[in-house]
């Protein structure tokens, strides 16, 4: 009895140690990744987790499809992407596709220079930075509706190109650019909410401090 | 440069942040943002703004039980094939 008549669970498909070397070490370098971003899309471990084991076990089904050499970060997030869409599509609980509070021209640089507290007590951007240093910002970008907080987290945490997330969400670069500008402004509308929170605020709070 | 010209710049400044401004853009962003502070001002707060952001948003890592799961997926846990490889060659000894 030999070596090779012993089965070691292989998968249906004829895959190459090759193959499976470099599958290992795609999912070494992205899972974690993937996984945060799965996270802030989500919103949910366990949903999060399920998307992203649905999004390698897609990635491993074609992977004989990807070519080397091609752009494995985007290949990943694009299939990562389909599958969230899809889920949330088949979902009961409906996506909060449509963005419902205009928020115009909001700068949170702007407010913080309008802030009589902040200009009070100093520099007005480094006391608002400190804020939100120490604010809940995932949970911020995590009530970005979407489709503007896939945007943001393609762009602002993982960094692609306008031209990548166009081809990872199926877009036009027009609207890419137009879904982070208005996903930015959400996101900063909400960390000055948190700012506010945190105690310092515009000058009607100040007002209601004791007089010493 | 009118308030409007200094607020239509302003926005472009995401775009250099994101890298995506052409040579043209980037010369007059740099035109403008060395002579107008407010906008210089807004800009960096921007940048530093994304710096946080990626911070506290940044680093999560993968529970080990979905490693361990992803490894089941596409069978290559290494372990497994080295113990029946190992016990493959036993075997394989006392047979012949």
């Amino acid at each position: 009895m030999g070596i090779a008549t012993l089965s070691i669970d292989r998968p249906k498909t004829a895959v190459s140690s090759e193959d499976r070397a470099r599958f290992e070490q795609l999912v070494n370098e992205h899972l974690d990744s993937l996984y945060g971003s799965a996270l802030r899309l989500t919103r949910n471990r366990t949903t999060a987790e399920d998307l992203v084991q649905d999004t390698f076990l897609k990635a491993w089904r074609s992977f004989h499809t990807f070519q080397e050499g091609t752009n494995s970060r985007a290949w990943l997030y694009k299939i990562l992407m389909n599958a969230y869409i899809d889920s949330y599509r088949r979902s009961s609980r409906a996506p909060e596709m449509v963005d419902h509070e205009d928020v115009g021209d909001f700068y949170l640089y702007a407010k913080a220079q309008e802030s009589e507290q902040y200009r009070r007590d100093g520099d007005p951007e480094a006391i608002l930075l400190s804020k939100i240093m120490d604010a809940d910002v995932k949970d911020a970008l995590e009530r970005v509706p979407e489709p503007f907080r896939a945007a943001v987290i393609l762009a602002d945490l993982e960094e692609f190109s306008y031209k990548e997330i166009a081809d990872i969400l199926d877009i036009p670069i027009g609207t890419v650019m137009s879904r982070l500008y208005r996903g930015r402004r959400h996101l900063q509308r909400l960390l000055w909410d948190y700012a506010k929170r945190a105690g310092y605020a515009n000058g009607d709070q100040t007002k209601l401090k004791p007089a010493r | 440069m009118s308030d409007d010209d200094c607020r239509q710049l302003i926005t472009r400044i995401w775009q250099y942040l994101d890298g995506e401004a052409d040579e043209q853009l980037c010369t007059d962003l740099r035109s403008h943002l060395s002579k107008c502070l407010p906008c210089k001002q807004h800009a960096e707060f921007e940048m530093k703004l994304r710096q946080v952001i990626q911070v506290k948003c940044r680093g999560e890592r993968a529970p080990e039980h979905l490693r361990a799961s992803l490894a089941r997926i596409v069978g290559w846990t290494l372990a497994l094939v080295l113990t029946l490889l190992v016990g493959a060659t036993i075997l394989n000894g006392w047979v012949l």
